[in-house]
């Protein structure tokens, strides 16, 4: 669709009345079907052939089968365009001749945006949307009737991690409400995740979802374990990881239940990433000590069994109620057996007050988390308590803090900002502890705030955009962390 | 009463500009933009994502990026009215309608019920509202689409209602009913035998019917849109002009009559007012030749339609908000939800979901917003809003209630509840666009008694909002003076007198008192009527010249 033409006079013309798409042209399109009038083709008489003129004209060429001229045909002139007014036109003001300059400004701008962004954007969703890709894309991957299909891009920014992109794929086979989803992901060299998930859902109410999982990262931070530990001496630590699990869900009124049973094979590479040295470097260096599990790969099978009672609906506009959790979560490592087992359990208790009964919530919250040796072996590292990365220390990087247990509290306040969408506005005071909190003080205690953007009730899909910050302890209390993390993601 | 006049004029007689001749030639009523021509546009179907994406995000940022300023619309005549076209065609804004014409609207064809049986002839498988399409036994094609059972008979009222209140505002509507029929009134042809690209079965048939609404006394209920007359050539976009037409000139976005559409959509809170809810039809001419005449389609969406149950927070948001609308999250974002929105008050009322959200307590005219950027609307006019203004002012209470009849808006409730909402918009409407600016319309000269007099009916006043309280009118000496003359109420409007010694063009500002309004600015040329025009700003003080 040409808009504005490049020649220098034209160039001017559209600056100096920013005409350029008033003047744009509608496209003769392909044919497509659009409301209720707008298909009955079988309808109506065929057009009969005929010999085209121009208005007033002569005959132009006529094709060889006597019918239309081909559409490269040269269109008829314009007719005059009247005098509807009957007067002159307004005279030109100098604030209209002022603006001369700033569009001259803009225009290359203008240029970009217009026929390096939207043309090529326009023209491939026009033809994506006449030749119906979507729909050939997801008849080539679905089977059968009755079958539902989709894909999304998924993005996560996360400064201080790689940023990455990927897809979202799902298949949903609506006569058993089986659902198979397949998610891809890269963030550049040795960073992948793949995940192929299947739900099965039994009735509204119950569901079993079944997953196998790679990630593959450089770049997992580590700063050290213990409520204390430094800003400075942040290493990266290169993993993979092979997961395979089956998670039962079960709502009950108010109640979910979930337990489940997985197999994780984590195995440490020597991947460097991110302008930061490797774990390996700084043990080997002295600067920080070899953390617990460090450079032995593990495979551990575990349960887990969760408990969450929720007294607010999620489609009431009123927002007000309680939620509790309670979790467990044993695991053993296969191949050392119970030298190395370790059980983690968590507890959480929110209050949510909707003060004007349409999600404008204060939320009040406590959560605490433990995990503990089951075996003569320490927790490895990497299956310690950790905070940062989500809620409710959200200020922080993912994995900034680790250690035997944490407790932390959160005061926010939710309020909608669009469809689905919520803001979010919350404070945390918390941190990590040794074994069962033993050496907690209120002085080792962190700051964690966030702003951010959060989706609400749009099913598996989640988006967050949290702006975030994060404290050194009380004791030599500074602003130390900077978070800031925009992306989406969906769920098996 | 005449301090208060000088007062104000003084405190802007600095910038009041003088007036602007028109030349002496007939005012245009006919734009002629219906000559026949060949070769036949192509068929232009309006990708529906792109459209979506082009309006929220790359046209604004295209104009944003241009410093396009707004503007007059292009085709507004030297009376301010908007001439007879391929678009538009004066009705209520220069006749009154008779109840037949006013309930007919465009359906010149007997009703469908009048015509049975029918016989299906294909499928209507687009839009929200699902549905077939059958010709009657006189050959009248129609497309029918049945109502949504959470919310009965409304699809079809909108429909109905949308199709009339459009006709009668002068635009080019399709013919849309609201039919019954019994089952056993339809025949269903194999598919084989069916014409089109779009065929149903007797099974896809039976399943529309199973999930539409119940029969009521064993017949549905259905909407039926008469096959407009011509051939479709798809849609029409609400910018730029059709490259392929010769008849179209002018940019669609600066078409007044397309601009001020914002204000019916507005008043029915018909958001889904995008480039597929327009229709092109050739109308043959003879050799090959023809033209394309403009339609508006599909109104299903207006007067409360609710989307999934699931997807209520985009229901309620309906007219107030874009479907992503950035200015809102960013406002809403900024102001940490301290800012309570109108959606968050909006609630059904005592139709339940039949009516939905919607209401006119939260109605907020200028703050309306259709379900994406339309940029037509975009660049609407205080006078564009005004002429569309003193149309909706002659849908009167009585009016609106034969629309809801026609309409077969048959429980009680929901017809009260409709006129109500209808009424209560309608006047907003009315309140913020039609006594801003001048009210006066439909000038005439008149002699008598030896003087000549300008004289113009008031249609705010036709409209129940009380006769101008204080008229009066001022003579233009020169282009910096203005000087007081008579000014006479007549029943519906006021005549103010030309003065004997008046210069061969001569201008009358004929002002009617009401706080803020700007005058009726009448320009006349050897006695003659040349213009009208309607200015925000007040004039300069009149000297008081005897009467």
């Amino acid at each position: 669709m040409p808009r504005c033409r490049l020649a220098l006079g034209l160039v001017v013309l559209c600056v100096l009345t920013g005409t350029a798409r008033s003047q744009e042209a509608v496209s003769a399109g392909s044919a497509m079907d659009g409301g209720t009038q707008a298909t009955p083709t079988a309808d109506v008489a065929p057009r009969p052939a005929e010999t085209p003129t121009l208005d007033g004209g002569s005959p132009v060429a006529v094709a060889p089968d006597g019918g239309t001229p081909p559409a490269h045909a040269k269109p008829p002139e314009k007719r005059p365009r009247p005098d509807y007014e009957g007067r002159d036109p307004e005279p030109t003001e100098t604030r209209d001749a002022l603006l001369f300059v700033p569009r001259l400004l803009l225009f290359p701008i203008y240029l970009v945006a217009e026929y390096a962004v939207a043309e090529p954007i326009g023209a491939l969703a026009v033809s994506a949307e006449r030749d119906k890709w979507p729909k050939a894309i997801h008849d080539a991957l679905t089977f059968g009737p009755n079958q539902e299909g989709g894909i999304f891009p998924t993005f996560l920014i996360d400064f201080g991690l790689r940023p990455s992109i990927g897809v979202h794929l799902f298949w949903g086979f609506l006569p058993v409400h089986n659902r198979i989803s397949l998610d891809a992901a890269w963030g550049g060299a040795q960073w992948w995740t793949v995940a192929l998930a299947d739900r099965q859902e039994f009735g509204r109410d119950e569901s079993l979802v079944t997953e196998f999982r790679w990630d593959r990262r450089p770049d997992n931070p580590f700063y050290g374990v213990g409520p204390e530990a430094p800003n400075d001496l942040r290493s990266r630590v290169g993993t993979d990881v092979l997961l395979g699990s089956l998670t039962w869900r079960r709502v009950l009124g108010k109640v979910t239940l979930r337990a489940g049973g997985s197999v994780r094979r984590l195995d440490y590479k020597d991947f460097t990433c991110c302008g930061d040295p490797a774990l390996k470097q700084r043990v080997e260096q002295g600067e920080v000590p070899p953390p617990p599990g460090y450079e032995e790969p593990y495979t551990a099978a575990g349960g887990e069994v969760a408990a969450v009672l929720d007294t607010r609906h999620p489609d009431s506009p009123d927002q007000s109620g309680w939620r509790v959790a309670l979790g467990a979560a044993p695991a053993v490592d296969l191949q050392r057996g119970g030298r190395l087992s370790w059980f983690r359990y968590a507890a959480g208790v929110e209050g949510n007050w909707d003060l004007t009964g349409n999600g404008r919530v204060v939320s009040l919250g406590v959560v605490t988390a433990f995990v503990d040796p089951l075996g003569s072996e320490p927790v490895p590292f990497t299956e310690l308590v950790m905070l940062g990365g989500t809620e409710p220390f959200a200020g922080y990087i993912q994995g900034r803090l680790r250690d035997r247990s944490a407790l932390v509290a959160q005061l926010g306040w939710h309020w909608p900002v669009f469809s689905y969408l919520d803001g979010l506005l919350a404070v945390s005071v918390g941190n990590v502890f040794g074994p069962h909190l033993q050496d907690f003080s209120l002085d080792l205690l962190r700051l964690s705030a966030e702003l951010g953007l959060r989706a609400r009730g749009v099913g598996f899909s989640g988006f967050q955009f949290v702006i975030g910050m994060g404290t050194e302890p009380f004791r030599n209390f500074s602003v130390s962390s900077f978070r800031f993390a925009f992306g989406v993601s969906y769920g098996p | 009463m005449a301090r208060r006049h000088l007062l104000v004029a003084l405190a802007i007689a600095c910038c009041a500009t003088p007036p602007r001749p028109f030349r002496d030639q007939p005012v245009v009523w006919t734009d002629d933009d219906r000559r026949p021509f060949a070769p036949r546009p192509e068929y232009y179907g309006s990708p529906l994502a792109w459209t979506g994406a082009e309006e929220t995000l790359f046209r604004p940022l295209s104009d944003a990026l241009l410093l396009k300023q707004g503007g007059e619309a292009k085709n507004a005549n030297a009376l301010d009215e908007v001439p007879d076209s391929s678009w538009f065609e004066n009705r209520l804004s220069r006749r009154q309608l008779s109840t037949e014409e006013l309930v007919r609207g465009s359906c010149t064809a007997p009703p469908p019920e009048s015509e049975l049986p029918w016989t299906v002839v294909g499928a209507k498988l687009e839009g929200q509202t699902p549905g077939f399409r059958i010709r009657t036994a006189k050959g009248h094609v129609y497309f029918l689409e049945f109502d949504f059972p959470r919310q009965p008979e409304l699809a079809s009222i909108a429909g109905v209602f949308g199709s009339r209140v459009y006709f009668a505002a002068g635009f080019h509507a399709v013919c849309d009913r609201v039919a019954f029929f019994r089952d056993e009134d339809m025949v269903v042809p194999p598919v084989e035998k069916q014409g089109g690209k779009k065929r149903i079965s007797p099974q896809e048939v039976h399943d529309i019917l199973a999930h539409a609404p119940p029969p009521r006394d064993g017949k549905f209920r259905v909407k039926a849109s008469l096959l407009a007359e011509g051939e479709p050539l798809g849609n029409w976009s609400w910018a730029g002009v059709t490259d392929d037409d010769p008849n179209d000139i002018l940019p669609h976005e600066d078409r007044r009559e397309l601009r001020a559409t914002r204000l019916l959509t507005a008043w029915l809170n018909h958001y889904d007012t995008g480039d597929n809810q327009t229709l092109s039809m050739w109308i043959p001419a003879g050799e090959g030749r023809g033209w394309v005449r403009h339609h508006m389609i599909d109104w299903n969406d207006s007067l409360g339609f609710l989307w999934a149950p699931e997807l209520d927070q985009i229901s309620r948001r309906l007219g107030f908000t874009y479907y992503f609308d950035v200015g809102i999250i960013g406002r809403d974002f900024i102001t940490l939800g301290t800012r309570q929105e109108s959606w968050d008050r909006a609630h059904f009322g005592p139709t339940g979901e039949t009516l939905g959200y919607f209401d006119d307590a939260e109605f907020v005219p200028e703050e309306w917003k259709s379900g994406y950027p339309n940029p037509a609307f975009a660049r609407m006019t205080e006078r564009d809003a005004a002429w569309m203004a003193r149309i909706l002012a002659r849908f009167t209470d009585e009016r609106i209630g034969l629309l809801l009849d026609e309409a077969r808006a048959d429980t009680p409730l929901v017809r009260s509840e409709l006129l109500r909402i209808l009424k209560g918009r309608r006047d907003r409407i009315l309140q913020r666009w039609l006594v801003r600016l001048s009210s006066f319309t439909d000038p005439v000269v008149e002699a008598r008694d030896g003087a000549r007099w300008v004289c113009m009916l008031d249609r705010a006043e036709e409209a129940g909002m009380g006769a101008p309280p204080d008229p009066w009118a001022a003579v233009w000496s020169d282009s910096r003076q203005a000087v007081r003359t008579a000014l006479e109420r007549r029943p519906g409007g006021v005549c103010a007198r030309v003065p004997a010694d008046a210069p061969d063009y001569v201008v009358i500002d004929v002002y009617s008192g009401r706080e803020g309004q700007g005058p009726a600015r009448v320009h006349l040329r050897s006695g003659q009527l040349v213009g009208l025009e309607r200015p925000g700003e007040q004039s300069l003080p009149p000297r008081e010249v005897g009467r």
